[in-house]
């Protein structure tokens, strides 16, 4: 799709990630309370807990450029279901339905299609045949304790190719942020792409994050029967863009 | 703005403003046209380089016109331009990063200042007759949070005396669920609201490793 | 809005008078409190309050120990100007207790919450004289060191939601300047 050096997909042993989100969007539809009882009691076995939307006041929805990590919803506009364990996060509304997944509890994207199985029966009950967006997040955080130079870690873990300029910065113990951002386009097909350090504020133990952050989606006129065939090729995608990112070392280290 | 280093460019600034808002690489005249490989692909906006972020106060480098016609109110509207569209979105960005990683109200320094705090309250200080936190109560709610652990525990939102010479530990979300912990000399109550589902309630417990679990489980469910 | 202008109009003529607050034996206050009257607690700083958000916490309507009392007062029959004076009498900000405002609920979310308010003026015989003086009843009494049954803090936590705070722009005067209640 964009030049990645393909990898055949596989699950790692172990994973760094800390949220992965499935997003689709559709022409808008009327949601109103009873739309919204159907959707509840279609995704009641798997997403039991209903939370109530009250006035958060309206959040800019970055959809177009940027896939959210939990879709923003107005009041009685939408529904937002989690699951038993509070782990995941269904919202739908009236133009998308996003399923916001913990790193605690994801295991693969298989068994993401799993928590989607009823996502069929969701779209025929609201009578979507097309869909306008597809989009796959993933979020990836790897937490070191703050000893020395944080840098380093950023060095030790991303591919060497892109922090080839590291030792170029002064005092480099002292760097809160580096990331690096990058955004492609191929037609209707985006990829955000963001890797490099943060350190957090206020923490009881001094630590850093790796972070990897890889956001692809497709705005593209798509049959919603063709909807997995489409989220299969997003997430290969995204596979080997992970291990572009990653040095060698890293991929050994997931790999357990 | 003291830290601002003019460049030397002739481009204007109509220009930069709008490559700041449909960002083309390519067509800027002086990068090399991309090689035949990549000839279906297009960088819309390339931005690396270490950001560095600790003070937001220090301008970034950037280039603004030197020609005259870079009027003051042309400059403040680049500027807004600049801050809207790369400057607040980088900070808004790293936020996000770190509400999804890190949910913390307090530090263990402050969850152990405040409980300590409470133990030094005087008598009645509600003015109907209160007793400062008692110190086994107290040191209950400091052994829960080692049970617990750090990082869930300090997401409390409420931490508070109860006139009884209790403690009070209370998490919610936005949705209106929450986890209630009383912690007293010698057990603790609690009480746990999802939605969709019938309330949960917890009394006479005792203050050890499986029950904490149990807590902790509750308490990153919300 | 009729309420509040009698209110007002009250409060206008008691200035002249300072003892007229003072109930002849309770005279114009009935027994029973409606579940429409406006019922108002003294808040303090910082302890009753949530120091990030500036709300109520719940240990606002806690008994003390081994009482089930939470003290309130009947603000239809008396003034805002006298709920804070009586709120002042009993403040320390010495020693971190320094009046803040005043919370207010009706008897119907009292009641509504599984709690109950009844009628209980002071004579002023060894106490503060205040004749719009009640109880919330929440019907458990607390005792020294030993956490509420869970049902019962909930039931605390209902009633600290249900109230509104309003906070005082000048706790230090005399008067109520703030938002009308």
């Amino acid at each position: 799709m964009f030049g990645f050096n393909k990898v055949t997909h596989k699950s790692f042993r172990k994973n760094f990630l800390k949220t992965v989100i499935f997003q689709i969007g559709f022409d808008g539809k009327i949601f109103d309370n009873d739309k919204k009882n159907e959707i509840v009691n279609l995704f009641k076995n798997q997403f039991p807990r209903e939370n109530k939307i009250g006035n958060r006041g309206f959040q800019v929805s970055f959809r177009d450029s940027q896939t959210p990590i939990v879709q923003p919803i107005r009041e009685n506009e939408g529904v937002e279901l989690k699951s038993e364990d509070g782990q995941k996060i269904l919202t739908i509304d009236r133009t998308m339905l996003s399923l916001t997944v913990s790193g605690v509890v994801y295991r693969d994207y298989y068994s993401l299609k799993e928590d989607l199985t009823k996502i069929e029966d969701f779209l025929k009950l609201s009578n979507i045949s097309e869909l306008n967006r597809i989009a796959i997040r993933k979020i990836n955080l790897v937490e070191f304790k703050l000893e020395d130079n944080a840098n380093d870690v950023l060095s030790a873990l991303i591919n060497p190719n892109l922090t080839v300029n590291q030792n170029y910065f002064p005092n480099s113990e002292k760097i809160t942020h580096n990331i690096h951002s990058l955004n492609y386009r191929d037609g209707d097909a985006f990829l955000n792409i963001k890797y490099g350090l943060n350190v957090p504020p206020n923490t009881n133990t001094k630590i850093g994050q790796i972070l990897i952050d890889i956001d692809l989606y497709k705005l593209t006129k798509l049959e919603s029967s063709a909807i997995f065939e489409a989220s299969d090729e997003i997430n290969s995608e995204i596979f080997n863009v992970f291990n572009w990112v990653l040095s060698n070392k890293t991929l050994s280290m997931l790999n357990g | 703005m003291d830290n601002l280093q003019l460049v030397e460019t002739t481009r204007d600034l109509d220009f930069i403003r709008e490559s700041l808002a449909e960002p083309d690489f390519t067509s800027m005249p002086d990068v090399k046209e991309f090689d035949q490989k990549s000839k279906n692909q297009m960088i819309s906006f390339v931005m690396s380089g270490a950001l560095l972020l600790s003070m937001p106060s220090e301008a970034s480098t950037f280039e603004i016109p030197t020609e005259p016609h870079g009027q003051p109110e042309n400059l403040l509207s680049f500027l807004n331009s600049y801050n809207s569209k790369i400057n607040t979105p980088i900070a808004a960005y790293i936020e996000e990063v770190n509400s999804i990683s890190i949910k913390q109200n307090y530090t263990k320094r402050e969850v152990i200042s405040e409980i300590l705090s409470f133990k030094s309250l005087s008598l009645n200080w509600d003015g109907f007759g209160a007793y400062p936190l008692e110190v086994e109560s107290a040191s209950n709610a400091l052994y829960l949070m080692d049970l617990i652990g750090e990082s869930v525990f300090c997401a409390v939102d409420e931490l508070y005396p109860n006139p009884h010479g209790t403690i009070s530990l209370i998490w919610y979300n936005k949705g209106g669920e929450c986890v209630s912990v009383e912690v007293g000399n010698k057990e603790l109550s609690y009480y746990v609201k999802l939605s969709s589902k019938d309330t949960q309630y917890f009394n006479n417990v005792q203050i050890n490793d499986q029950e904490a679990k149990r807590i902790s489980k509750f308490i990153q469910s919300l | 809005m009729f309420k509040s202008t009698i209110r007002k109009l009250k409060e206008f003529l008691s200035s002249f008078n300072p003892y007229k607050e003072k109930a002849t034996e309770g005279s114009e206050i009935p027994l029973h409190i409606e579940n429409s009257e406006n019922i108002i607690r003294s808040i303090f700083s910082p302890i009753n309050l949530n120091k990030k958000k500036n709300t109520l916490l719940a240990n606002t309507f806690r008994p003390p120990p081994d009482l089930d009392e939470i003290s309130v007062n009947r603000l239809d029959f008396t003034s805002l100007n006298f709920c804070k004076k009586v709120s002042k009498k009993i403040e320390q900000p010495e020693k971190e207790r320094s009046y803040f405002g005043l919370a207010l609920l009706t008897a119907q979310k009292i009641r509504s919450s599984n709690s109950d308010i009844i009628y209980t003026p002071k004579s002023g015989t060894g106490e503060i004289y205040n004749p719009f003086h009640s109880d919330i009843k929440i019907g458990y009494i607390p005792q020294r060191g030993i956490p509420l049954p869970a049902e019962f803090m909930e039931k605390v936590q209902a009633l600290t939601g249900s109230a509104k705070l309003f906070i005082d722009p000048d706790p230090t005067s005399e008067t109520w300047d703030g938002e009308d209640v």
